[in-house]
């Protein structure tokens, strides 16, 4: 069985994009669905993310949850592509105690890279080990060929406060600090989709608005089965997931 | 042993050795930042977590016990009350340091913590109370020494009279009136100390109770097993202080058998609390609980839990403290007390660690594999040296208190006591 979306796609989720980023940002409401049926787990999704927030060592954003189930001949594999679930009830916006990560209007679980002081407890607090802390280590940083690339100013953020940028330091923010997948918010401001969305070689994730009801994201939902992750905790995910 | 000996110079050639390695750690972790320690994203929190919350538990339990004496006046363990503050403090200031450098941003930390309020976050609770509960015992501790610190100041000449002169304030020699009023005083601090120094530290055991992601803290039974693991290891280390350091005058083994023998109580209270949350945890077979037993009882680690923590902290001290023979021998009972330490250390470091071993989602550790992702944790050298360092120096720090501070009848050697 296929979930079946009339005409392409990628064309409908830019419209729905334009769309929700006419409204004011206090009546979008981000989120995601994933396509279980369609994710092969070549893991595009999770490359383009790091490639797209040049994260560092020890940080992925998205990753891909593979599991075997079955047994052969009867098998077959699970993959489950894990981002952010930018919880509506996100355990770990209480948990910090310097008030560095809240959820933004547009539903977005955010993170100031000023205000964090790596303590970790959001990491501890995530149900779904979304959150990861940057170590400041450097992929290409002691093999004697440094890239230029790796020292460059993250997109992140850019501009919150006004003007800032985050280049990377050896021990400035976003080192020290708690990260996490965003949406990719740098490029939403541009009217982009989030990076993983369009690379998926098998058009699996689609992203769009939760409170508009023409969305392509909100049909999927309503037409399909779907279910999100560790539901019953009550966190209220943004993701969810056709199966 | 003579109390009135200076501490032989063989301890201090070793702690100052390991307390020069273990700066020179601390120097690099705060120069070169997380990246020094073993920690992963899939285990944040390690040593330094367990420690911090074991340094903070034997404060809050050595504090509630000293408001025995000066709260609820019990005369029998007075002699212990002012060793009760002494170390209190100094395990409050380990804990805080222990805590201070594992976090990314430390510079940070020390002022975010107290301007940028989040009131749903029991970690910023405990940040606030932590600072109080400082303030209250060293309030209590000068209160209590202020009368014999103007004696010492009196008494003594030199650099020695100058100290005291400046530890005492400036005050004046002691009076029935000011004991009085002193006495007073240490009545409301402690009474104000008998609340917060529970809050520090059940509100330490909600920073983990609260989390629903975590099966092994998820109860709210973790916060009154945190209090009581404290008071039970406050007690066993002021059992053991007293019985090396105190006055062996007629109060030295009654009192030695007195502090064992709460102290076995209250262990005794915390095997039932661990027993009663482990057995119904166990029970429940929920997968995700049943996950971590597995870890604490079969790990890598196995023998932490088995030995340390559950043999050597909890049944042979028990055996120890309430048999004829060992309970009453000071000998037995320092053991006794040295074994309940450690035990509830590895008690902690059972807490911090093997839970989050356990990747949140199934296939997690698998899905991206890279050393910092990793699911397995074991402290690095730069983690011990540098604890090292934290627990060398606060025994230092302890040692030159216990050396000229009136902290226990009959030292100073010369002075009023």
């Amino acid at each position: 069985m296929t979930h079946a979306v009339k005409s392409d796609e990628m064309a409908r989720m830019s419209e729905d994009m334009e769309r929700a980023l006419a409204k004011p940002v206090a009546e979008r409401s981000w989120g995601m669905v994933i396509d279980l049926l369609k994710c092969i787990g070549c893991d595009a999704c999770t490359v383009s993310c790091k490639s797209e927030n040049k994260t560092p060592p020890g940080v992925s954003y998205n990753v891909v949850l593979k599991k075997e189930i079955g047994e052969y001949p009867n098998v077959r594999m699970q993959n489950t592509p894990r981002p952010c679930m930018q919880c509506a009830n996100p355990p770990c916006v209480k948990a910090c105690p310097v008030d560095a990560t809240w959820k933004r209007p547009d539903g977005i679980v955010a993170i100031d890279y000023q205000k964090c002081i790596g303590c970790r407890y959001c990491m501890v607090a995530c149900p779904y080990g979304a959150r990861y802390f940057d170590f400041g280590e450097s992929y290409t940083g002691e093999t004697g060929n440094p890239q230029e690339y790796e020292d460059l100013p993250t997109y992140e953020y850019m501009g919150t406060p006004i003007g800032q940028r985050w280049p990377r330091t050896k021990n400035g923010s976003p080192v020290g600090n708690v990260r996490k997948c965003h949406f990719c918010v740098h490029r939403l401001n541009e009217g982009l989709l989030p990076a993983c969305i369009g690379t998926c070689v098998g058009r699996a994730r689609y992203f769009g608005d939760f409170n508009d009801p023409e969305s392509l994201v909100s049909e999927l939902i309503t037409r399909n089965s779907s279910m999100r992750i560790k539901e019953d905790l009550g966190t209220e995910p943004s993701v969810h997931y056709l199966t | 042993m003579n109390s009135n000996k200076t501490l032989w110079p063989g301890y201090w050639i070793v702690l100052l050795g390991l307390a020069t390695v273990g700066v020179i750690y601390i120097v690099r972790g705060l120069v070169n930042g997380m990246s020094e320690t073993a920690l992963t994203n899939t285990v944040p929190w390690g040593l330094n977590i367990a420690l911090y919350i074991f340094f903070v538990g034997l404060s809050a339990g050595a504090f509630l016990l000293s408001t025995l004496v000066y709260v609820f006046r019990i005369e029998r363990y007075e002699p212990a009350g002012r060793l009760a503050l002494w170390i209190a403090l100094i395990t409050l200031v380990a804990g805080g340091a222990a805590i201070l450098l594992d976090v990314g941003h430390p510079e940070r930390a020390m002022w975010r913590l107290f301007i940028n309020w989040n009131f749903s976050s029991p970690l910023a609770l405990v940040a606030h109370v932590y600072v109080l509960y400082m303030l209250i015992i060293v309030a209590e501790l000068w209160v209590v020494m202020r009368a014999d610190i103007t004696r010492l100041a009196d008494a003594n000449g030199g650099w020695r009279a100058r100290t005291y002169r400046v530890l005492g304030l400036g005050t004046s020699l002691p009076t029935p009136r000011s004991d009085r009023r002193d006495a007073r005083i240490l009545l409301v601090l402690g009474a104000v100390g008998v609340p917060v120094a529970p809050i520090v530290h059940a509100g330490v055991g909600s920073i983990f109770a609260v989390l629903k992601a975590q099966p092994l803290w998820f109860s709210g039974l973790y916060p009154v097993m945190f209090l009581v693991s404290a008071l039970a290891s406050g007690g066993a280390l002021l059992t053991l202080a007293y019985a090396l350091l105190g006055p062996r005058d007629e109060h030295y083994r009654p009192l030695v058998i007195d502090l064992a023998k709460l102290t076995g109580f209250l262990l005794a209270l915390d095997l039932v609390l661990y027993g009663s949350e482990y057995l119904v945890g166990i029970y429940g077979d929920i997968p995700s609980h049943i996950a971590v037993y597995t870890v604490i009882a079969t790990g890598s680690y196995w023998w932490v839990f088995w030995f340390v923590q559950l043999l050597g902290g909890g049944v042979v001290p028990l055996i120890l403290i309430f048999s004829n023979r060992s309970g009453r021998s000071v000998l037995w009972l320092s053991a006794a007390s040295a074994l309940i330490v450690i035990g509830i250390l590895a008690v902690r470091l059972n807490i911090v660690i093997p839970g989050l071993t356990v990747p949140q989602l199934d296939n997690l550790a698998s899905a991206y594999v890279e050393p910092r992702m990793s699911a397995d944790y074991f402290p690095n050298a730069a983690e011990w040296f540098s604890n090292i360092g934290v627990a060398s120096l606060s025994l230092i720090v302890f040692s030159l208190g216990y050396l000229g501070l009136p902290l226990v009848r009959g030292r100073p050697a010369q002075g009023v006591v």
